[in-house]
C-alpha cells in the first residue's frame, strides 16, 4: 500500500454562480507521475491551483501529507509549481532564480552554491548560471523552472501545461527528460495537460476530467483500452462508434443488432437490458479491413465502400461508408509482404474486428 | 506625411524649446547691464558666483524640498497605484479619472484654492473645529507644512501614472511563483514586486523631483515667500533683480543637474532590465 501525499475529498470550487469543480475525490500516491487530462475549462488547472494554494476550495477537504491545508497560503506548503510561462524572475540571474527558495529558507550560502550547482547540472545548464532568463530559449527556461522548483525538495511537483509552449520536437524530448527526472528524484509529479498523447506516454496514472468532474482514473492502458464512458472514449485517441440495440444477453455473451445485422459478442460485463441502446467502441487500428469476404475470420462483417484514403506515413486511414450510410474510420498498418497498399477510392471492402477488442458503452 | 509630422514636431521643439535654451546658455556668459537686460561679452563670473555659500543654501533647501516631496509622493502614490492596478476595470477607470481631473484646471488656480482651504479660518480648520478634533485653528498656511501639502498635491499624479503602468504590467505569475517558493507576502513585495516595478518608481520620482526643483509659485503662495527656493530665485533674477545673465547661469546649472538625474535614470534602468534598452 503506497503512501498518499495529496488527497482531495468532495472538493468543489465556485466563482460566484459558476461551478468549476464539482465534488472531486482524488488520492495522489507518493512518487507517482499523475496527469490531469481534459479539455480546456474542465477544471484540471483549478485542481493544481488548489493544491498549490493559489486558490482555496469552496467546500471539501484538501490534505497534504496528512494535514488539512484548505486555507494554507502557498508559502507554507511543501509543494512547488512549474508555471506554464515558467515565471522566471527577469531581474535575477539564473543562479539567483534557482537559489530563491533555499535563500528564503535560510540555507547557508555555501550550501546554496552547491545545491544550485547540482540542480543546474541535473538539467544540464550549469554553463548558463550567470545569464538572465530572457537570454535563454524556451526549452532552457523550462528546465530552469524545473530546477528552481525541485531544489526545494517538494513533496509534490506541480506542472501546469509546462510543455505546451515548446515546439513539437523539443516537447517530445522534454517528455522523455521529465519522465527520467521524475524517476531519478522520486518526487511525485502532478502534470496538467490537454494533450492526450503526452498524458498517455508519460503518466503512471491519468485523471480524465470533464466539466469539473473526474470521469475516470486509471493507468494509460486502462484509460485507452477500457474507457469508462463516452466522454473518455471520445477524448482519448481516435474512436469509431457503432450504434447498437441490445437483443439479449447471457453468460455466453451478448446479442446485438447493429448496422442492420444481428451479431454476437462474448462480452458479459454489460448488463444493459434487452431493447436498450449501446455504443460499440472500436479503435480504428483494431478494425480489420478485407477486400474479399472469404478472408474474414470473424463471425460478422460489414460491407462498405472506401470513400477517402489518408496517407499518414507509417499507416493509412481509410474512411469507409458502410451500407447503412454510417461512415467509419479504420487505420491500417503497412504490411510490406502484402498488397495492402492497393486500396482504391470506391472499392468495396469488408470491415470487422476481433471479438472482445471492442468496448460496449451505455449510450448517454 | 509621416516625415512632415516628424519634421513639424522637431521644428516645434527646436523653436520653442531648443532655441530659448540656447539663448539662455549664451546669455549666461554675458555681463550684467545697468539699463539693458544684459551686455554681450564673455565672462564666467555668473557661474563662479553660483558657488557662493549663500546660493549653496538655496540649492540645498530646494533639494531637500524636492527630495522630501518625492518621498511623500512615492509613499502615497505606490499604495494607490498598487491597489488601483488590482481593482476591476470599472473601478480602475473611475480612479484614473480622479487622478486626471486636477489637470483640467490650472495648477496656479488650484494652489490659490489650496490656500483658501489651509487658511486659519479656512475650510480645513472650520471642519476640524466643528468636528471637535481640534480646539483652536491650526496655523498651516505660510509654514513649511503648507508648502509640502501644496507640492505633494500638485505633483502626486505624476508619480501615480508611471507607477500604475509599472504595477499593471507586472505579471501576477511572478508573485505566485515567489509565494510558491516560500516567500511571505512581505518578502514577495521586497524581492519581486519592488525590483520589477523599479523603472516605474524611478520614472515617477523623476517626474516629481524635476518639477519640484523648479516650481516657484507653490512655495511663494503657500509658504509666504519666506524661504527662497531655486525656482523663485531664478524668477527673482529675471523679474526683480533684472540680472538676466546670472538668472540664465542658474537655469543652465539646474538643467545640467537635472540632465545628470535623467542620465542616472537610464543607467539604472539599463541595469534593471537590459532587454528593454537593447531592443
Amino acid at each position: 500500500m503506497s503512501e498518499i501525499v495529496v488527497s482531495l475529498h468532495g472538493v468543489t470550487k465556485k466563482y460566484g454562480d459558476l461551478s468549476i469543480l464539482n465534488g472531486v475525490d482524488l488520492e495522489i500516491k507518493k512518487g507517482e507521475f499523475l496527469t490531469l487530462l481534459g479539455p480546456s475549462g474542465c477544471g484540471k488547472t483549478t485542481i493544481l491551483k488548489l493544491v498549490a494554494g493559489f486558490e482555496f476550495p469552496t467546500s471539501g477537504e484538501i490534505r497534504l501529507n496528512g494535514r488539512v491545508v484548505n486555507q494554507e497560503p502557498p508559502e507554507k506548503r511543501e509543494v512547488n509549481t512549474v508555471f506554464q510561462s515558467y515565471a522566471l524572475f527577469p531581474h535575477m540571474s539564473i543562479f539567483d532564480n534557482v537559489a530563491f527558495g533555499p535563500r528564503l529558507r535560510g540555507v547557508p550560502e555555501d550550501q546554496i552554491r552547491e545545491d544550485v550547482k547540482k540542480a543546474l547540472e541535473m538539467v544540464q545548464l550549469i554553463h548558463l548560471a550567470d545569464r538572465r532568463p530572457n537570454q535563454l530559449s524556451g526549452g532552457q527556461q523550462q528546465r530552469i523552472a524545473i530546477a528552481r522548483a525541485v531544489i526545494n525538495k517538494p513533496s509534490v511537483l506541480l506542472l501546469d501545461e509546462s510543455l505546451s509552449a515548446l515546439d513539437y520536437k523539443l516537447r517530445k524530448q522534454m517528455q522523455v527528460e521529465l519522465k527520467h527526472l521524475q524517476r531519478q528524484l522520486g518526487i511525485t509529479f502532478v502534470f496538467v495537460t490537454h494533450d492526450q498523447e503526452e498524458a498517455l506516454s508519460m503518466s503512471d496514472r491519468i485523471v480524465l476530467m470533464h466539466k469539473g468532474v473526474i470521469q475516470q482514473i486509471g493507468t494509460p492502458t486502462e484509460i485507452y483500452e477500457n474507457p469508462a464512458n463516452l466522454v473518455v472514449a471520445n477524448f482519448i485517441g481516435e474512436a469509431t462508434f457503432f450504434d447498437a440495440l441490445v437483443v439479449d444477453h447471457s453468460e455466453k455473451g451478448i446479442a446485438l443488432e447493429t448496422e442492420g445485422q444481428k451479431i454476437h459478442l462474448k462480452d458479459t460485463k454489460t448488463k444493459a437490458k434487452p431493447g436498450s441502446k449501446l455504443k460499440i467502441l472500436v479503435r480504428p487500428e483494431d478494425l480489420r479491413v478485407e477486400r474479399f469476404s472469404k478472408d474474414i475470420t470473424e463471425a460478422f462483417s460489414f460491407e462498405g465502400l472506401v470513400e477517402h484514403i489518408l496517407y499518414r506515413g507509417t499507416v493509412i486511414d481509410l474512411c469507409i461508408r458502410l451500407k447503412s450510410g454510417h461512415v467509419i474510420q479504420a487505420t491500417e498498418f503497412y504490411n510490406e509482404d502484402s498488397d495492402a497498399l492497393g486500396y482504391k477510392v470506391g472499392q468495396a471492402v469488408f470491415v470487422t474486428w476481433v471479438d472482445g477488442w471492442e468496448v460496449l458503452l451505455e449510450d448517454a | 506625411m509621416r516625415k512632415i509630422l516628424v519634421g513639424l514636431s522637431w521644428g516645434w521643439l527646436g523653436i520653442f524649446a531648443l532655441l530659448p535654451l540656447m539663448m539662455l546658455f549664451v546669455v549666461s556668459f554675458f555681463h550684467r547691464g545697468v539699463s539693458e537686460f544684459f551686455v554681450p561679452g564673455f565672462t564666467l563670473e555668473n557661474y563662479i558666483r553660483l558657488f557662493d555659500p549663500i546660493y549653496f543654501t538655496v540649492f540645498f533647501k530646494s533639494l531637500i524640498l524636492a527630495v522630501v516631496t518625492t518621498i511623500f509622493c512615492l509613499l502615497l502614490g505606490y499604495p494607490f497605484a498598487y491597489f488601483m492596478a488590482s481593482y476591476g476595470k470599472a473601478a480602475r477607470s473611475y480612479l484614473m479619472i480622479l487622478v486626471i481631473i486636477p489637470f483640467w484646471t490650472s495648477s496656479l488656480i488650484r494652489t490659490y484654492a489650496t490656500m483658501l482651504i489651509l487658511r486659519t479660518n479656512g475650510l480645513l480648520n472650520t471642519i476640524l473645529l466643528k468636528l471637535g478634533i481640534i480646539s483652536q485653528p491650526m496655523e498651516i498656511l505660510y509654514t513649511e507644512w503648507a508648502v509640502y501639502i501644496g507640492m505633494v498635491y500638485t505633483l502626486l499624479p505624476f508619480m501615480i501614472l508611471p507607477l500604475y503602468s509599472a504595477v499593471e504590467k507586472l505579471d501576477r505569475q511572478y508573485l505566485q511563483a515567489a509565494s510558491d517558493l516560500g516567500a511571505s507576502p512581505w518578502q514577495t513585495f521586497v524581492k519581486v514586486t519592488l525590483p520589477l516595478t523599479l523603472p516605474g518608481i524611478i520614472a515617477g520620482s523623476m517626474l516629481v523631483f524635476l518639477p519640484a526643483m523648479g516650481l516657484f509659485y507653490i512655495p511663494d503662495i503657500l509658504g509666504g515667500a519666506k524661504s527662497l527656493v531655486v525656482g523663485s530665485f531664478i524668477k527673482n533674477q529675471f523679474l526683480a533683480a533684472r540680472n538676466w545673465p546670472f538668472g540664465a547661469a542658474i537655469s543652465v546649472f539646474l538643467c545640467l543637474l537635472m540632465g545628470a538625474g535623467i542620465w542616472l535614470y537610464f543607467w539604472v534602468k539599463s541595469r534593471v532590465s537590459p532587454e528593454e534598452t537593447k531592443a
